[in-house]
């Protein structure tokens, strides 16, 4: 049996190597759909007052992260303590396993109501609005849509990128916008025939939308259906492009986090969802995130110089998103004639 | 004449084959089992998931286009791969060293690196190559003459690691044809360019059709590519249903590429069945003997200066272009340039947990896979005990199932019982299991290989002198195969490194590896031009570590030779 | 990394030396059966050969006394030590033995002095002990000057040494070689031929020596074992078995015979009397103790006939078979006659004689040989 040793040592290295891995104190464990380079300032924020904390992000695209969640709590262990989603896909989680705390932060009478999550389980970070973003160097200021209506024009065909809701969990919020709340509002044009009407033009369906985001500044599709967040990195960067706030409005997804019920180190993850709601990083968000505060008494304008105490965003329904998710993809996927 | 030979019968080799058996029957077994076992489960056993796969569209078409892609990779494979090699082996073509190297880093560029830098390229709308031709022919379209993203894209993308494995398998099989094979045809009144094409061709059969349907087998497994130019084929096709958590969707799929697999191998298999027959090596050895074709070498210069060109340089120059742009959409343009993008990759703290990650597994991956090629080879070649053929087979399962099907067995062995007791889901220990069984083919294969140079008396004079089965393995067996461990070891890890398709599907907290932290700064976080920089930082890494082994292995021809001569 | 040491005394102090006994060893592979049931006894000290062509049982046996091949039944005991007892087996590591393998088996990775010095670092001696064994060793075989080459620095002969002091350096209990020389050329094949016999005897290690060479056999055994298809054919010292083959098999392969065939035979005392195509012919019945039904084979050994003139006078207990010579064949030290008798002009007889030749071709001659040295074979 001596031989089976380096087979046997080996093995037990790999064991402590990962067990090492696991059982650091005082780490804070989070998942994340949003990018590093966004974590990495709202850290920055967090660590000033939890110096002790080690805070530990894994990043995965929004659709993956819900998959990779959704086998993790099959198999009874989330790997982390808090997760950073948008308010429709944590509330589809929940829906599901009940694997989430609520919590109500110190601060979050301070945040707009109709951003609130009802149930207490997800707390808002910011909103996020979907937008028209161009390259400039492809088209013209004059030339540039103005409204969603605009982008069914052929001189568009094989120019728009926009995200396939397979892969993507942001992009729900704008098939719900236009399928669900444009026809609420009596307006004719709208519903599944304008992604009938929009599949004659040829969009590329991309996984993300940072993909696209890249795409749109190097000319590739120089036109597309963008988050507010991708268009602020653009414009840190010097990316060739401008974004346009359609004439229809636009829907707000609220970048969200929530804490495991069973999270490993539930006093940081307390402490991180107080630190969301606070002045403090709700004034990051914009930087930090690409996005809009939360709170009316921090200050921020949108790219187009719009306040944002002075628009109403129309909080998309994040029930509604949650428990529509396959037969949205499938009805989508029916206008594109996949 | 005689089989297997040695005195492997104690107990000693008993507990090795158990335990390598077990361990086989634990990392390969299980998986493959699951993967066929899942396929016909819905509830209670049931057909059920078959017949939704055969009247789901989509399916249909990526089980089509997996088909497509891995069929025309291989031909044209074979269609660009041949010439290349005769040209290097046989002729005065020129380039014939940097076709040779072009090969090699080919083979060991991962295919989503080079989509990078095709897309780049060959975008329709913005692609370099594309906005170039139009310009210089004064196009008046605006997209086009490429596009990337389609079926020829894609074949296109994967077309360079295709060529590498028929060059690499023919090379030497040119090199050590017996000159006299084709003197005799010569002789017989036909010309040099007919001698090769009657007489040299032929007996290349094997090389050819082994290097083709390698090429073949890797395009079926291949998930990267695709999956950035948005193809849908059936790698692509497990992990959508995996996100959707279709798992009986998975599971058909994931049957029918391990069909079409295990069928492409089992075809090479018949086709080679009768090997005597294209031996051509004479007892010595020979200075291949280089043709003077006239004009057509120029054309063979031409093609070896074009695939340089399109494996490497313009897809790397690309990426290493973008890597120090400040925004891809001002291009070419003064003011444009950044070291930037490299700050942030050797900066960003989650790359370096994906490097040290990668690194890390490969190094375990790569030790443990020798350990088990070793005991397994010895088991299989040493031994007269009756399972040794079931590990033989078992061993070399994997060839045939690609690492997204394998990320998805693990996933249902590993949510279930008793597979959930581990708690290796979303853990790295998973990640480690998926590598061994991906690459624990390639130890028991060259373990073999190996040790069918040791003769079977060396190790029983060390028997006689006094020795037990395990001193003699350990003082005479393993020292003398230690050109090929090393080998072995350093294949292994160098494979390993830029592993995608496993990983991805089975990543969990502060599970990326390279690949998929690339990956998945490419899809947005980080963006285009960091992942570039990204990209070219592994891909030095690699290529440094390559020219390592290189080195290392200049003084061994043991290893020089399996590093440059094929395997 | 746990070697057991060999039992028995350290290497170096002086030995009794142990008899080797195999009692119906039989092995076979799946429905092939190698080797029948065999019975040998290898006396303490003496050396024996296994001869018999290419594919009969040799090695097959030689590796199952060594204990690197169970045997299918039978036994295997040296002493009163059993080393094996059907599939129960010492293992070889256990069984102090050294073997010299006929691809030599050195180990290319290791330099002469460490190849050499393997087996007693294995049986627990120390460095310099070692050293000191190894340099012994090689001074005997004549290789203490190349101690630090490594194998494949070596000619053909120096490794057939170095394979020769590895197997003697521990002092085994038993010696096994098998076809140590088939791989040198015919003139260092000789030599070794010698002092392998001497060093066998100077250590007086008990010896298995398998050969398909009659000339290796014949200088070097104490005995010789004939095997033919898995069987032993007969056993005995060499003059016994060149003397009184049993068969015809045995008097083709250790020398050269002619096999003549006589038919009414008849057994008398010891002598065989028969007729060769109706010439009367005598020869000593050796063991043969039925005349066979009339028909029987003698042997006559090529040595043994004499070439006399056609008109040369009958001599009464001698043999004559008058006829012409066919052909002459000068090879050196002998010269090779053919005679087609004339009893039966098919057939040729072979005589080997000094030279010069005795008769030229076409000549008539009388072939004379001595019924004591003919041999009634058994089939
Ligand atoms: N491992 C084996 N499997 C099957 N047959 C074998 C094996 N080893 C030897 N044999 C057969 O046993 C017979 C005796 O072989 P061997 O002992 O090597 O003959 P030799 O007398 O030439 O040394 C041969 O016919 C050989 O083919
Ligand atoms: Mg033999």
């Amino acid at each position: 049996m001596t031989m089976t040793r380096p087979v046997a040592l080996a093995i037990a290295g790999a064991l402590m190597a990962t067990q090492a891995a696991q059982a650091q104190d005082g780490a804070l464990r989070i998942y994340s759909a949003y990018p590093d380079e966004h974590m990495q300032a709202l850290i920055e924020g967090f660590g000033k007052a939890h110096p002790d904390v080690d805070v530990q992000v894994s990043v995965q695209p929004g659709e993956q992260l819900l998959s990779t969640l959704e086998l993790e709590l099959r198999a009874g262990r989330p790997q982390a303590d808090l997760v950073g989603l948008n308010q429709a896909s944590i509330a589809a989680l929940q829906q599901a396993h009940q694997a989430f705390a609520t919590y109500a932060p110190a601060e979050l009478d301070a945040v707009r109501s109709e951003v609130r999550d009802p149930s207490g389980t997800s707390v808002p970070a910011c909103v996020n609005l979907y937008l028209l973003q161009y390259n400039t160097n492809a088209i013209s200021e004059e030339d540039r849509p103005s409204s969603w209506n605009d982008l069914l024009d052929p001189r568009w065909k094989s120019q728009i990128a926009l995200a396939d809701p397979a892969s993507s969990q942001s992009v729900h919020s704008f098939i719900w916008f236009i399928s669900e709340y444009l026809p609420s509002q009596q307006d004719g044009s709208f519903g599944w025939e304008y992604f009938e009407k929009l599949a004659q033009n040829d969009p590329r369906l991309e996984r993300s939308h940072g993909t696209i985001r890249d795409m749109t500044a190097s000319g590739e599709r120089p036109l597309a259906v963008q988050l507010l967040a991708n268009g602020q990195t653009s414009a840190n960067r010097g990316d060739p492009t401008s974004l346009v706030w359609p004439e229809e409005g636009s829907p707000g997804e609220i970048s969200s986090f929530a804490m495991f019920e069973n999270a490993a180190n539930p006093e940081a993850a307390r402490a991180w969802l107080d630190f969301i709601v606070s002045a403090e990083a709700q004034a990051m968000m914009p930087a930090a995130l690409g996005c809009a505060p939360v709170r009316n008494d921090v200050d921020y304008r949108f790219p187009d110089g719009t306040a944002v105490g002075d628009v109403t965003i129309v909080p998309v329904d994040a029930d509604f998103i949650a428990a529509e998710r396959d037969s949205q993809i499938d009805r989508f996927n029916a206008a594109f004639g996949r | 004449m005689t089989g297997a030979r040695g005195i492997g019968a104690g107990g000693w080799s008993r507990a090795v084959a158990a335990t390598m058996a077990a361990l086989l029957a634990v990392l390969i077994v299980a998986p493959v089992g699951a993967i066929f076992l899942s396929s016909f489960y819905d509830g209670g056993p049931s057909l059920s998931a078959y017949a939704d796969f055969l009247t789901d569209r989509r399916m249909l078409a990526a089980t089509l286009n997996s088909l497509a892609v891995a069929t025309g990779i291989a031909a044209l494979s074979v269609l660009v791969g041949v010439p290349l090699a005769f040209g290097v082996a046989r002729t005065r073509m020129w380039f014939r060293g940097l076709v040779s190297a072009a090969m090699i880093l080919s083979l060991i560029s991962p295919e989503f690196l080079l989509a990078m830098g095709y897309i780049l390229m060959a975008g329709p709308n913005a692609g370099y190559a594309n906005q170039a031709l139009r310009a210089v022919f004064d196009l008046s379209a605006t997209s086009g003459p490429f596009d990337i993203f389609s079926l020829w894209g894609l074949i296109f993308t994967a077309l360079p690691n295709g060529v590498a494995f028929v060059f690499l398998a023919l090379v030497p099989a040119l090199a050590n044809m017996d000159p006299a094979l084709e003197d005799a045809a010569r002789l017989k009144g036909a010309s040099p360019l007919r001698a090769v094409i009657d007489v040299t061709l032929p007996l290349m059969r094997p090389a050819i059709l082994a290097g083709a349907l390698l090429a073949f087998a890797t395009s079926l497994a291949m998930y990267g590519a695709p999956e950035m130019l948005g193809i849908d084929v059936l790698t692509v096709a497990i992990r959508e249903a995996l996100l959707g958590l279709e798992f009986s969707t998975a599971s058909v799929a994931s049957v029918t590429l391990v069909a079409l697999s295990a069928l492409a191998l089992g075809l090479q298999r018949a086709l080679l069945r009768h090997g005597d027959r294209y031996r051509v090596l004479g007892g010595k050895a020979f200075a291949a003997r280089r043709l003077d074709l006239g004009a057509a070498t120029h054309l063979l210069s031409a093609l070896a200066f074009l695939y340089v060109m399109v494996a490497l340089i313009l897809p790397y120059g690309t990426m290493i272009a973008v890597s120090a742009m400040k925004s891809i959409g001002n291009g070419f343009s003064a003011g444009n340039w950044t070291l930037q993008n490299f700050v942030v990759v050797l900066g960003d703290p989650s790359i370096r947990q994906a490097v040290w990650l990668s690194f890390w597994l490969a190094a375990v991956t790569a030790t443990v896979v020798i350990v088990i090629g070793v005991l397994t080879a010895y088991v299989i070649l040493r031994t007269r005990l009756r399972a040794r053929s079931l590990l033989d087979y078992a061993s070399i399962l994997p060839l045939a199932v690609p690492g997204t099907a394998i990320g998805f067995a693990l996933i249902v062995i590993y949510l279930n019982w008793p597979g959930n007791l581990t708690g290796f889901y979303g853990t790295a220990m998973i990640l480690l299991v998926a590598y061994l069984a991906r690459f624990i083919p390639i130890g028991v294969r060259n373990g073999q290989s190996g040790l069918l140079q040791i003769a079977p008396e060396l190790e029983e004079a060390a028997r006689v002198s006094g020795s037990t089965e395990f001193g003699a393995l350990m003082r005479i067996t393993i020292p003398l195969m230690l050109p090929m461990l090393v080998y072995t070891w350093l294949l292994v890890f160098i494979l390993a490194i830029p592993e995608l398709s496993a990983s991805i599907i089975l990543r969990g907290f502060g599970t990326q590896t390279v690949a998929t932290s690339l990956l998945s700064v490419w899809n947005g976080n980080g963006g285009l031009a960091v992942a570039c920089a990204y990209g070219v930082c592994i891909f030095a890494v690699v290529s440094a570590l390559f020219l390592l082994a290189a080195l290392v292995g200049r003084r061994s021809p043991a290893i020089r030779k399996s590093i440059f001569g094929g395997g | 990394m746990t070697d057991h040491a060999a039992p028995g005394p350290r290497p170096g102090s002086p030995r009794q030396a142990q008899d080797l006994r195999l009692s119906d060893v039989r092995k076979s592979y799946g429905a092939f059966t190698a080797v029948h049931g065999i019975d040998i006894d290898v006396a303490a000290g003496s050396l024996v050969s296994l001869i018999g062509p290419s594919g009969c049982g040799k090695t097959t046996t030689l590796r199952m006394i060594a204990g690197l091949e169970p045997l299918s039944s039978g036994r295997i005991t040296s002493g009163a030590v059993v080393l094996s007892d059907g599939a129960l087996s010492v293992p070889p590591e256990r069984r102090d033995m050294g073997m010299v393998f006929q691809t030599y088996a050195l180990w290319p990775h290791l330099r002469v002095a460490d190849n050499v010095g393997y087996g007693l670092r294995r049986r627990g001696m120390n460095r310099t002990e070692v050293a000191e064994r190894v340099r012994q060793v090689l001074a005997i075989v004549g290789m203490d000057h190349l101690a630090d080459r490594y194998p494949g620095q070596l000619s053909g002969g120096q490794q057939q040494r170095v394979a020769l002091a590895r197997a003697v350096a521990s002092q085994p209990r038993i010696l096994l070689f098998d076809e140590p020389l088939s791989n040198l050329d015919a003139v260092l094949r000789e030599q070794m031929r010698f002092e392998i016999r001497r060093l066998q005897q100077e250590l007086g290690i008990t010896s298995v020596y398998v050969t398909h060479s009659q000339d290796e056999a014949l200088a070097l055994s104490d005995r010789i074992v004939v095997m033919e298809s898995g069987r032993v054919v007969q056993s005995g010292t060499p003059t016994e078995i060149y003397d009184r083959p049993r068969n015809a098999f045995v008097a083709g392969f250790i020398g050269l015979s002619n096999i003549l065939d006589l038919s009414s035979a008849s057994l008398n005392g010891g002598v065989l009397t028969g007729s060769y195509h109706g010439t009367p012919v005598m020869a000593a019945a050796g063991a043969l103790d039925r005349a066979g039904g009339g028909m029987r084979r003698i042997s006559v050994r090529p040595t043994d006939i004499r070439i006399a003139g056609p008109d040369a006078p009958a001599k009464t207990g001698v043999n004559r078979l008058p006829g012409t010579v066919a052909s002459t064949v000068f090879t050196g030290g002998l010269v090779d006659t053919f005679v087609a008798p004339d009893a039966d002009p098919h057939a040729l007889i072979r005589v080997q004689s000094a030279p010069p030749a005795p008769a030229g071709q076409g000549m008539r001659v009388t072939l004379e040989f001595d019924p004591a040295r003919s041999v009634a074979l058994e089939d």
